[in-house]
């Protein structure tokens, strides 16, 4: 469309718009005006204005303050706080490839109350280093059962990749059995089971409730 | 003019409104009805029009707002294309106006030739054909009022006209407009 055709089209539709439109009845701006007046805000004195203000900053730093205590709190539950046995070499961290929320951090100390995981953690033994729970544990009536891996070889020989941190931390062996070997520390017992080797299957970490343990030779 | 100076700063307007109350009440008297006439243009309903207005007359009260606005009438109009959009408060607007309305019946829109013109466009190409030939904004004003460059502003109107080529034509050609 060219210029001049624009021009007569725009003329003629501004003409049909002002006609048709300009025709249509409307009532009484008041009508309208009043009740939209009353809809909007109630007359503010100044210095209103300014504590609503005030207040609104104040509300929302108490906002932002919570909000980050919030984020530190869960931070540090998150991380299962500061690492209970600093000087051991059987400390076990959370490996960065397990889900730190649900793996279980044991503790070397053989109080429950020194747990600080909400998961149950294996009494009175510590995983070694480079060794980490995997997924929560299983907890029965009889007994706990974990899962671990120590890297893919190690994990093949999950009693031997074992042994030496059963050792170190005065675990006494009652024995190995058929892909097992069991551990006793006073009353407290640890089974250890290889790992059939399928993918996703990882060797097993057993502790009977102390009453119902076997005696260990 | 009053409008578009902004020369106060921001604060200011918390705590005194440059335009006083009377000033105000005028100029939003002065186009109201050409702004009501676009909305219903502009979505073919009187009802949802009127609600539209009224929602952008309460929102054009409030604090602040009155300093800041270059022309009551394209704003008013783009809040109350807002407004109306807003269709999820369509049911609390009725409740609010209903009375008014049973004061005055609403005239029927259904033989408008302009609206029946106006319903093949698209709904943007509506309302900006109607800011510009009927609220008679300039270009520049409706690119700043839509957010748009002045390009899309000319194009989209341009894009409209080519529609209603063949309409407007047959309407001066002997075309009766059919009027309320």
């Amino acid at each position: 469309m060219d210029e001049q055709d624009r021009l007569v089209l725009e003329q003629r539709l501004a003409d049909v718009l002002r006609r048709d439109l300009g025709s249509l009845s409307v009532r009484p701006f008041a009508m309208y005006n009043e009740s939209a007046r009353i809809l909007s805000v109630q007359p503010v004195h100044p210095l209103q204005r300014l504590l609503s203000i005030a207040g609104t900053a104040v509300a929302v730093v108490l906002l932002i303050g919570a909000a980050l205590g919030a984020a530190v709190a869960l931070r540090e539950l998150r991380s299962g706080g500061p690492p209970a046995n600093p000087g051991a070499s059987a400390t076990v961290s959370p490996s960065p490839s397990s889900t730190p929320s649900t793996t279980p951090i044991s503790t070397p100390s053989p109080s429950p109350s020194a747990v600080q995981s909400p998961a149950p953690t294996a009494i009175g033994f510590v995983l070694p280093a480079g060794c980490s729970y995997v997924g929560s544990p299983v907890v029965g009536t009889d007994q706990t059962q974990w899962q671990f891996r120590c890297g893919s070889a190690a994990d093949t020989n999950a009693r031997g990749a074992l042994a030496p941190a059963f050792t170190q931390q005065g675990w006494v062996s009652c024995g190995a059995g058929l892909a097992n070997a069991t551990w006793a520390k006073g009353t407290n017992r640890l089974i250890v089971s290889e790992g059939s080797g399928a993918p996703g299957e990882y060797p097993k970490l057993s502790q009977p409730r102390p009453g119902i343990a076997t005696a260990c030779p | 003019m009053l409008f578009g100076l902004r020369k106060w700063p921001l604060w200011r307007h918390y705590l005194v409104e440059r335009v006083n109350d009377a000033e105000w009440t005028r100029l939003l008297e002065e186009c109201y009805a050409r702004v009501l006439r676009a909305l219903i243009g502009a979505c073919g309903s009187r009802e949802a029009a009127e609600d539209g207005l009224q929602d952008a007359l309460a929102a054009a009260w409030k604090p602040g707002i009155r300093d800041d606005i270059e022309r009551p009438d394209a704003w008013l109009y783009r809040a109350g294309l807002r407004a109306i959009r807003r269709s999820r408060w369509r049911l609390r607007r009725e409740v609010r106006i209903g009375e008014d309305r049973a004061v005055a019946a609403s005239p029927s829109l259904d033989r408008v030739f302009a609206l029946e013109l106006l319903m093949k466009l698209s709904t943007r190409q509506r309302e900006l054909v109607l800011a510009r030939f009927f609220l008679d904004l300039s270009y520049a004003e409706i690119a700043a009022q839509w957010s748009i460059t002045v390009g899309t502003a000319t194009s989209t109107v341009s894009q409209a006209l080519a529609k209603l080529r063949n309409d407007l034509q047959k309407e001066e050609a002997g075309w009766t407009s059919k009027t309320v």
